[in-house]
């Protein structure tokens, strides 16, 4: 493995998170990528505009309450 | 706020030279190809989901994401074109080297003016060309 992939990958894994790291480890380990190899390259690309941009997901907070025991 | 969205571009403009760097030796065309456009689509991704906190801070006014929207939807276009030569390559086993080239420079070609029409919003960010 060259430096130069060693760092593209650990600047990835950094800047993106783990699964940015596996993915351009996964790519570059690949000699003779198969037909599915191909398929899971272009998944991601399938992700629309309105996907990215949407509002996140409200966080739910779970409330418990403690009734003192008289 | 904006510090968080302009790390991803930046490094996103540094993986894509160390992309074109990392290509060159490469033993196949097709290889080359499936290198290229993997790390491609992880980079448009994280560029784009960076645009995404962009967005939802509220600092992208609606002419800024109909530009961006377009530049992706073009991306997605090219990238559409790359699967079906990808996929009929593979299934006819023949690769046309001239077509590659094609598809290949018009992808990297797309997902670059979407990551510099990103970095254009972030005043940190400078464009891959410079």
């Amino acid at each position: 493995m060259s430096e130069a992939l060693i760092i593209l990958i650990l600047q990835a894994a950094v800047k993106y998170g783990p699964d940015a790291g596996r993915a351009i480890v996964a790519i570059f380990t690949k000699t003779n990528p198969t037909k599915d190899d191909w398929e899971n390259v272009f998944v991601l690309m399938e992700k629309s505009y309105d996907d990215y941009v949407k509002p996140a997901p409200p966080t739910t907070t779970t409330v418990t309450t403690v009734t003192p025991t008289p | 706020m904006n510090k968080k969205i302009t790390i991803p571009f930046a490094a996103a403009i540094a993986l894509t030279a160390c992309l074109f760097f990392l290509n060159a030796g490469c033993a196949t065309p097709e290889l080359a190809a499936y290198r290229t456009l993997g790390t491609t689509t992880v980079l448009v991704n994280a560029a784009m989901n960076g645009w995404g906190d962009y967005v939802r801070a509220g600092l992208a006014t609606p002419d800024d994401q109909i530009r961006v929207r377009g530049a992706y939807e073009k991306y997605q276009a090219s990238m559409r074109v790359a699967k079906s030569v990808a996929l009929a390559m593979k299934d006819s086993g023949a690769i046309n080297d001239p077509v590659w080239m094609q598809v290949v420079n018009a992808v990297t070609k797309s997902a670059n003016d979407v990551i510099n029409l990103i970095a254009k919003f972030v005043p940190s960010v400078k464009p891959i060309t410079q």
